[in-house]
């Protein structure tokens, strides 16, 4: 009954693509992003942000091919602040979307839907808030053990790539706590904390499936991180005419966390209307 | 989906002007930065006697003419010239890279550095193919019209030593004397630190060839003792010690000047250099 219920949410987040309208328009902010940051050594995004990466990276990365290098950084900030600011929109968009088409069996009320959600806003921002803490520290905390526990520098490299694994672990068992919040925020209209309880027991009680869930998408887009911190191997031994390969890896990433955001959030949604909705 | 429609045309239109419609600097730095990567590897199989199609070279020769034509007013441009010109003398047409060179420096004449080096490659050139007098006229010309560049510098002292190899030697002699003259008058009256040190090495260099270790020390006690700033006067310590060293084989003595410059200019490179003979020395 269990693995109906898994292979159900995910068939239908399939069958009805059209819900990750609102992760399109958050990985359409971050493409503009990225687009405005690649052209910023030439005019006219230049008049603006070449005295910025003039003064805060240094006059070289204007320059081809080291302005590739700076991409990844300057994507990863605009990141935090398109995610803080919009991604909680996102998802209750798409939880509310989700509603409509499982609960109600309607047609998808997109404008409603954001108007909606944008009332929520504080609430949304600030379980945003709480998620990237908790994303900084499970980042943090396993380098910082690493760097605690590995003296010699020879095993630094390993240690990281460890820390990594242990952080991505760690972040998978966070998102599967906090992915029904805005479900139960949004659909069942609790507070921010009790939100925040339920998610997690209800995690508590879907175990594997959220974890299969979260693990299945996150461990792409972890792939790609990883391709991006050694960005520069990678160009140098496979593409060495070819640093626009940073573009590639970058719009990838983007890609696969639209595909993840939009497959976790409307799966974990559906599974939890059709739960709650059975009880 | 109206309002979809116009977000995403908005999305379109704002990628479309941000992609702007700039000067080309950005597009010439990435066709020279591949076509100079691709530059390396064939100056790489060069260096280990693999065989370069022609083919590989006149692709490249049509790179980077594309730059030169495409973008003459970018200021890498002169690279572009001089990477014609080597790729020119890998296929062994020395023509073709002596034209190259002589229009760097008609394109860009204001800029001293790049013509300079254009100046001494074809002088080079013309060495290559045994042809001393335009050699020599090309040489001269470097000393006439960028006498303070560190090549212009390196003339006088060139063309006397190449007079010597050629028995010339009372020519030899007499351009020995006059570079000494070029590199005092440079040591007295350039404001430039990197002209003044420059000149000094090569005018311990011809005294030591015509008047003999003693008389370049005496040279060289003399101007440590003048107020001709720290920096000369750590190099002309070094100078004194150097002679000692290699040349009068007095170890104690130069030992004495490198202890010197460690004491006195303990900040600079000089230091450095001086704390490594000094290590040498006691290994001896």
């Amino acid at each position: 009954m269990h693995k109906v219920n898994i292979f159900n949410s995910i068939k239908f987040s399939l069958n009805n693509f059209s819900i990750v309208l609102p992760f399109l328009i958050l990985a359409l902010f971050e493409v503009s992003w990225l687009a405005i940051w690649y052209y910023a050594p030439r005019p006219p995004v230049s008049i603006v942000l070449a005295p910025l990466i003039k003064a805060f990276m240094g006059e070289h990365f204007l320059h081809y091919p080291l302005n590739f290098l700076a991409l990844p950084r300057l994507v990863f900030l605009g990141r935090v602040f398109i995610y803080l600011a919009f991604a909680g929109v996102s998802i209750a968009a798409t939880v509310a979307a989700v509603f409509q088409k499982e609960v109600e069996k309607s047609s998808v009320r997109y404008w409603g839907n954001f108007n909606r959600a944008v009332r929520k806003i504080p609430a949304l921002f600030m379980l945003g808030i709480i998620y990237a803490i908790g994303l900084f520290l499970i980042y943090i905390i396993p380098k910082l053990i690493v760097l605690h526990l590995v003296g010699s520098e020879r095993f630094l490299t390993i240690g990281y790539y460890g820390a990594y694994f242990f952080s991505f672990i760690f972040f998978v068992v966070m998102e599967s706590a906090l992915v029904y919040a805005v479900a139960f925020l949004i659909v069942y209209k609790h507070g921010l904390f009790s939100s925040i309880k339920k998610s997690t027991l209800f995690f508590k009680n879907h175990f594997a499936f959220t974890l299969f869930l979260v693990f299945s998408f996150r461990v792409i887009n972890f792939a790609l991180v990883l391709a991006k911190f050694k960005i520069v191997s990678i160009i140098n031994k496979f593409f060495p005419f070819f640093p626009e390969f940073t573009l590639v890896i970058l719009g990838a990433e983007i890609f696969f966390l639209l595909i993840s955001n939009y497959f976790i959030i409307a799966s974990a949604c559906h599974l939890l209307l059709t739960k709650e909705g059975n009880k | 989906m109206k309002h979809i429609k116009i977000f995403i045309l908005m999305f379109l239109l704002v990628n479309f002007l941000c992609s702007g419609c700039g000067d080309g600097t950005y597009v010439a730095e990435k066709m020279f930065w591949k076509a100079n990567n691709k530059l390396q590897k064939l100056v790489e199989k060069e260096k280990h006697n693999e065989n370069i199609e022609k083919e590989e070279m006149d692709a490249l020769i049509f790179s980077f003419k594309e730059i030169t034509l495409r973008y003459p007013y970018w200021k890498s441009a002169p690279l572009a010239y001089f990477n014609l010109a080597m790729i020119y003398e890998m296929k062994n047409d020395s023509e073709g890279a002596r034209k190259q060179y002589e229009l760097i420096c008609k394109t860009f004449p204001h800029q001293d550095a790049i013509c300079v080096a254009a100046l001494k490659n074809i002088a080079v050139l013309y060495e290559r193919a045994d042809n001393w007098d335009e050699a020599e006229k090309t040489y001269k010309k470097i000393s006439t019209a960028y006498p303070y560049t560190e090549i212009g510098l390196m003339v006088p002292f060139y063309l006397a030593q190449q007079y010597k190899k050629r028995g010339e030697s009372e020519k030899s002699g007499l351009a020995f004397r006059s570079a000494l003259k070029t590199y005092k008058d440079a040591i007295e009256n350039s404001q430039s630190e990197m002209v003044k040190i420059v000149s000094l090495n090569y005018a311990v260099s011809c005294m030591l060839y015509l008047e003999g270790e003693e008389e370049a020390i005496a040279f060289l006690k003399s101007l440590s003792d003048r107020e001709v700033g720290p920096i000369i006067q750590a190099c002309a310590v070094f100078n004194i010690a150097k002679i000692y060293h290699y040349h009068l084989k007095n170890k104690e003595e130069a030992v004495k000047y490198y202890q010197q410059i460690v004491e006195k200019y303990p900040e600079g490179d000089l230091a450095k250099k001086a704390i490594e003979e000094i290590k040498e020395l006691s290994k001896e």
